[in-house]
């Protein structure tokens, strides 16, 4: 599995929030399968990590709903919310995984213009990252996450991280 | 799977406790929750029924201290117990690091644990996980009460992985931040570099 080249995704995101300068009250998340977030703009709380697990959770529901109907051709765009307040969430694709891209927004005069500029960012976002990352994506060939990344932790360090 | 964020030095794992209704994950999580200073916890998100019982599932995200420079993160979330919620079960499963399996330690929850570690066991393969390398403990819990199977039944029975166990009552907070610490213990050391 390919990993996100985090910094990369950072600079390419915010080279291209400029799509979205008309709007003023919106607030952007990107979260992974498993709730994490993978990145979240300025407005975001950057402590409020509820966010990921429940974004994530509306959105593997609304699809678990889709497959019991098996309506294969359904888009996979999902939006909750009244015509000027809510959430809309688009899949994006980087590095070959799929991601719930959010926007939230609140007092949004024309929401349907809103959802069409926020997925023309997603669009952008996926082409420029996929562009850029392509020479990291050479030079990492063949570098396997074969390591473990801490050995033999002792029982004291993790009666230290629990120091809470 | 574990988020490793090299960039801001910080590690994010999911840790998900699974088991039979009314087994007591909940109340493992409200344990940590009330026991854990404001500073390293966010608000407990738990999406229940009416009558309080867990619908999709509970969640608490939980800000530790560093390890070796990394700051980290866990992510705690319990699976509804009802059986009729095996959907949830698999969705909340997505990207696991590490198991606490809160089985109920009265005997006549015997068929009920035997039950959902059959759920566990298959929907983690589903998923293409394999069992005998995903960090796994198991919690006995409920020993406070009186008519419990004796701790060599439960292994017997429900611990044919030969994983790490421990006796608790989450109501009394026994043995929760021993199943936690454990856990964590097991998911940071199961975690792979990419880094060379």
């Amino acid at each position: 599995m390919k990993e996100i080249n985090q910094k990369l995704l950072q600079d390419v995101i915010n080279k291209n929030l400029n799509i979205l300068k008309e709007f003023e009250d919106i607030s952007l998340v990107m979260t992974r399968g498993d709730g994490v977030v993978l990145w979240a703009d300025a407005n975001v709380d950057k402590k409020n990590h509820s966010l990921g697990a429940l974004i994530t959770g509306l959105w593997s529901s609304a699809k678990a709903l889709t497959d019991i109907f098996k309506a294969e051709n359904i888009n996979n765009n999902l939006t909750y919310g009244g015509s000027s307040d809510g959430i809309h969430i688009t899949p994006i694709t980087l590095s070959g995984k799929r991601y719930a891209f959010s926007v939230i927004y609140k007092n949004v005069a024309n929401p349907s213009k809103l959802k069409l500029k926020f997925r023309l960012l997603k669009q952008t976002i996926e082409d420029s990252y996929e562009e850029k990352n392509q020479y990291h994506e050479i030079v990492d060939e063949g570098k396997e996450r074969t390591k473990m990344l801490f050995n033999n932790i002792t029982d004291e360090e993790i009666d230290n991280l629990f120091t809470i | 799977m574990s988020f490793v964020n090299y960039h801001t030095k910080e590690i994010n794992c999911k840790i998900v406790y699974y088991g039979p209704g009314l087994g007591g994950k909940t109340t493992n999580i409200q344990h940590i929750y009330q026991k854990t200073s404001a500073d390293n916890k966010s608000k407990m998100v738990t999406l229940n029924t009416e009558n309080e019982r867990t619908l999709f599932f509970d969640f608490l995200p939980l800000e530790l201290g560093e390890i070796r420079g990394f700051k980290t993160r866990f992510h705690l979330y319990t699976v509804p117990g009802q059986v009729f919620y095996e959907a949830s079960r698999k969705l909340i499963l997505r990207g696991v690091d590490g198991i606490v399996f809160v089985a109920d330690s009265q005997i006549e929850k015997m068929e009920a644990n035997l039950q959902s570690l059959d759920s566990l066991k298959e929907n983690l393969s589903e998923q293409g996980y394999d069992v005998s390398k995903l960090p796994i403990i198991m919690q006995w819990n409920k020993r406070d009460l009186p008519n419990i199977s004796p701790v060599s039944e439960l292994e017997k029975s429900l611990n044919s992985l030969d994983v790490p166990s421990f006796e608790a009552s989450a109501l009394k907070g026994d043995g929760v931040f021993e199943s936690l610490k454990m856990i964590s213990k097991l998911v940071l050391m199961n975690l792979r570099s990419s880094l060379d």
